[in-house]
């Protein structure tokens, strides 16, 4: 099978803000395929949210190429169609929320794209039954969770039938519970063809896409699977990052001398694997 | 400095359509010098409940006692809760002044402490959060996130307060930043300040707690150490908590029939653990 066209392409991309003195993001290359889901770590200041940013052309490359589903963002001009293309969640869910309806705060993005009333009206009731919400349509946002109003953050960025979709930790003000439903709901779109880039600080949560990458000082430092990229786990704490706790209690017994890999990721491997090794004695 | 909670309950909006009991008829005693993680699942009463205990929320019935004084009782009410430092989630939003150290110097200016009492406050606040003399003069908002979590962590603590209360004082931070304000509480603690921290992370609260009270539906559901709360696992699950790993994967291989000690629950107790059980194959055997 060919492999699926670029929904993402960054050749030598270099984005610096204004009053700083070294660039942000230094000469990246970073290809994703449509339909792929690229988790993407690094430390605060690291510069992975300005690559988010990028995607969406809320900010226009200093220098190199970015294409987004293969048109080249050079100007405002191209703002828009980028936009149509790539949609945004963002961290904190108070700050997404533009109505005092939930219908009409996830109706939001299509009324700005000019669609016919009916037309709304259908993608906001699908979009909202996307993320199990239907039943809250007429609710006031504020009467919501935390998990629940990110829901609706995300329907109205599914209404415009975006080809990818930015997370920017938009777990990270949730709770366990609610951060599991956003994710599992970002596998879900993902697996109904959305591409996904999932910008994050939960190892375990990055341990579940098929791709990482790690950005540091601006640049791309480890890129690869999560069982590549974690099993370096000298190299990761460097990036002032943690790896998933399966994979440093792999690691801390590797260190020790027990014949153990440091690719395992998850409790099940774990379990399994530990089970070989005391049921051997 | 101890702390005594009596029979607390809080309603909110009684006699509405919303009426919620978010604290039900919850009582400990909290001893001079303790560590205690408060764990639940969102809207377990957690947040309602440590904002008792400066005084904060006045409760629907029930009593807290500081040095057995009750803080509700108006006329102690102002002393007794400048003893209770409250640092709520996400305190950099309530970050305002001009500069890092007038930030910093706000809340002993208010308790009206004279100008120089306030600024060497703060200094050794602003120097047990770790924030260097560089940045003082900054404008807080220039700070980075985790250090801005610090400069709020420090204006509170420049109130010299004996008990310390957090709220999910590590959320929304990067893993270094997570351990870095988790590092300068277990400092703050060993310094002999009582603390108090909500927590979502059962990780967290497994390595630095010595008491662990489990919330549910505004009840207190446990009070015990990590190892008694943790040895429970499948309630806490019942509840929708996650228990820390280490003490899942024991718990597992127990049950596959392993002569594993199940009774650990941080990952660096389970490394040891492991390595004993374990010592015999080495790589290559």
């Amino acid at each position: 099978m060919p492999d699926k066209p670029f929904a993402i392409d960054l050749k030598g991309v270099s984005y610096k803000y204004e009053s700083a003195d070294s660039p942000a993001l230094d000469n990246i290359d970073l290809q994703v395929r449509q339909g792929e889901m690229l988790a993407v770590l690094g430390r605060n200041g690291s510069g992975k949210s300005t690559l988010g940013k990028l995607f969406n052309a809320l900010y226009l490359p200093t220098s190199g190429s970015a294409c987004v589903m293969g048109k080249e963002i050079k100007s405002e001009d191209d703002a828009y169609s980028a936009r149509r293309h790539c949609g945004m969640v963002f961290q904190d869910p108070d700050n997404q929320m533009v109505a005092t309806i939930v219908e009409e705060d996830v109706a939001f993005g299509c009324e700005n794209l000019g669609l016919p009333p009916e037309e709304i009206r259908a993608r906001v009731s699908d979009a909202l039954s996307t993320v199990g919400m239907e039943q809250y349509a007429k609710s006031a946002p504020h009467m919501l969770s935390g998990g629940q109003k990110q829901r609706i953050a995300i329907a109205g960025v599914v209404a415009m039938h975006p080809d990818i979709i930015v997370f920017d930790e938009s777990t990270s003000m949730l709770d366990p519970s609610g951060r599991e439903d956003i994710f599992d709901l970002a596998v879900r779109l993902n697996s109904e063809g959305v591409t996904v880039i999932w910008i994050t600080h939960f190892m375990e949560e990055a341990a579940r896409c098929r791709r990482l990458v790690i950005i540091d000082g601006g640049k791309i430092a480890l890129e690869g699977s999560p069982r590549q990229v974690f099993s370096d786990v000298k190299r990761v704490k460097q990036l002032g990052l943690e790896v998933p706790d399966m994979t440093y209690l792999a690691w801390s017994l590797r260190e020790a001398g027990i014949d153990i890999s440091t690719d395992i990721l998850t409790m099940d491997e774990m379990e399994a694997k530990l089970w070989d090794l005391m049921s051997g004695t | 400095m101890g702390l005594d909670v009596r029979h607390l309950t809080y309603v909110y909006n009684p006699g509405t359509p919303f009426e919620t009991k978010a604290v039900d008829d919850v009582s400990f005693e909290v001893h001079d010098g303790e560590f205690i993680g408060i764990i639940g699942h969102t809207g377990s009463g957690k947040s309602t409940l440590i904002q008792h205990f400066n005084a904060l929320i006045e409760p629907t019935s029930g009593s807290v006692l500081v040095d057995g004084e009750d803080i509700f009782a108006s006329k102690s009410r102002a002393a007794l809760r400048r003893r209770v430092g409250l640092v709520f989630q996400y305190p950099e939003y309530q970050l305002f002044e001009e500069t890092v150290l007038k930030d910093v110097c706000f809340g002993p200016k208010n308790m009206g402490k004279a100008e120089g009492e306030c600024a060497s406050a703060a200094r050794e606040a602003l120097r047990l959060v770790g924030l260097n003399e560089d940045t003082w003069e900054k404008s807080p908002f220039e700070l980075s996130g985790g250090q801005q979590r610090r400069a709020a962590l420090a204006g509170v603590l420049a109130m010299q307060p004996e008990v310390l209360i957090l709220d999910e004082p590590a959320a929304g931070l990067d893993p270094s930043g997570r351990k870095e304000i988790l590092d300068i509480i277990k400092r703050i603690h060993l310094k002999g300040t009582t603390v108090i921290m909500v927590s979502h992370s059962m990780d967290d609260v497994a390595r630095l707690c010595g008491r662990i009270i489990v919330m549910e539906k505004g009840r207190k559901a446990m009070d015990g150490t990590p190892a008694e709360v943790f040895s429970r696992v499948e309630e806490l699950e019942k509840m929708g908590l996650k228990p820390p790993s280490a003490a899942l994967l024991a718990k597992r291989l127990k049950a596959r029939g392993t002569d594993i000690d199940d009774s650990v629950y941080t990952l660096a107790g389970l490394i040891d653990e492991l390595k004993n059980k374990l010592g015999g194959i080495k790589q290559g055997a």
